[in-house]
């Protein structure tokens, strides 16, 4: 057992606590900010991971995963401020 | 001729940054590899170089990439100080937050400048940015009363300015 | 006893952030209304990501695999900022209600009147 994992459950539970707000969250934004959190948090969970199972091929899928998670909260955003994505 | 010396640079710029990640993701050094990555990283920054690198002239980039460098320490210790405080806000008992919206003019021209300054006030303590007038006008959501009135105290206040000297369009931060 | 010494400095930089995201994720829960949720989410998540990935720098030396850490970091520090922008515009531009001291008080003194109207009647 390699001393990462503990910081493995660290995320997991960290994630849990924000998916009460993804779930229960009274208005659209407030779910928004959770799948952002959450997204952020899948970052590092990946970067983890790679060291736990030492591939460090998995870098790249973080740093994708970064680039994805920016766009879709860019992207959401403003369909939710125009009603649509064209100008 | 001023105007293609331009793009000359702000190509040349661009098409090295783009093949440094290149190499930097493949981490292979064989010629199949680095030809498809020299033509891969041109064409995008053909097409893209006026987006990517929208500074004026190129002896004004060089100077504000060196006083960049050492804004960010500054930038950097502010972050800490805005975890620090968010956690005593959230962890305090009773909560301490009094959340307000103020308007400030920031006396910056640029966007890149105005950009910066947004990103900074945005991770600093206790603001978050909310919108930007192109005249260089500041919305900013402030959860408490001390943050607002430090960012109110002056006009342009001390990250505006020090965000100005950056970009050479405000003097030097004084105190 | 070098390496030693390394794993130290990495799991304590990884403790800092990931204390940073905790509390950040506790702010996201217990905050009121959702622009001060805002500021949990975009500052603790920057400096937390921020701290554990620089634990792993330590602890990986620089190599090629650093060089990809410190694009991670790169990439959160510059658009973790703009995409809560994004949202906070967002939820103003379509008119969400802000959360004050002024509108708590009002509504908790509406709650106690309306309460003791009821009373009232039912009295």
């Amino acid at each position: 057992m390699s001393i990462f994992e503990i910081f493995l459950y660290i995320l997991l539970i960290t994630t849990s606590i924000v998916l009460y707000r993804v779930i229960k969250g009274p208005s659209l934004f407030d779910r928004i900010v959770g799948i952002n959190a959450i997204g952020t948090k899948t970052i590092l969970m990946i970067v983890v991971i790679s060291y736990v199972f030492e591939r460090p091929s998995f870098l790249d899928i973080a740093l994708l995963y970064a680039i994805l998670n920016f766009i879709g909260s860019i992207v959401i955003s403003i369909y939710i401020e125009r009603g649509g994505v064209t100008e | 001729m001023e105007k293609r010396s331009f793009g000359g640079f702000s190509l040349l710029i661009s098409f090295v940054v783009l093949y440094l990640f290149w190499i930097l993701n493949s981490g292979r050094l064989e010629l199949l590899y680095l030809s498809m990555g020299v033509i891969c990283s041109f064409a995008i920054a053909y097409i893209f170089h006026e987006i990517f690198v929208p500074i004026k002239e190129p002896k004004a980039a060089f100077r504000t990439a060196f006083r960049f460098l050492l804004y960010i320490p500054w930038l950097f210790y502010q972050i800490i100080l805005a975890n620090l405080d968010v956690a005593k806000r959230v962890l305090h008992p009773a909560m301490p937050i009094d959340p307000q919206i103020i308007v400030f003019p920031s006396k910056l021209k640029s966007e890149l400048s105005m950009t910066t300054l947004g990103n900074s006030i945005t991770l600093t303590p206790g603001t978050i940015t909310v919108d930007i007038d192109p005249d260089g006008t500041f919305y900013v959501h402030c959860i408490a009363r001390e943050p607002a009135e430090f960012l109110l105290s002056e006009v342009p206040c001390e990250m505006a300015t020090r965000v100005g000297y950056v970009f050479g369009e405000l003097p030097r931060w004084k105190k | 006893m070098i390496e030693a010494i390394k794993l130290a400095i990495t799991v304590a930089f990884l403790l800092a952030g990931s204390f940073f995201l905790v509390t950040g994720s506790l702010g996201i829960v217990r905050f009121p209304d959702t622009y001060s949720r805002m500021h949990a989410a975009g500052k603790c998540d920057t400096l937390g990501v921020s701290l554990m990935l620089i634990g792993f720098i330590i602890y990986q030396g620089l190599d090629l695999v650093s060089v990809k850490l410190i694009l991670i970091i790169l990439f959160v520090f510059f658009t973790g900022p703009v995409a809560v922008n994004a949202i906070i515009r967002a939820a103003i531009n379509s008119g969400h209600k802000m959360w004050t001291v002024e509108g708590w008080k009002e509504w908790k003194k509406e709650r106690i009147e309306s309460s003791e109207g009821l009373n009232d009647t039912s009295g």
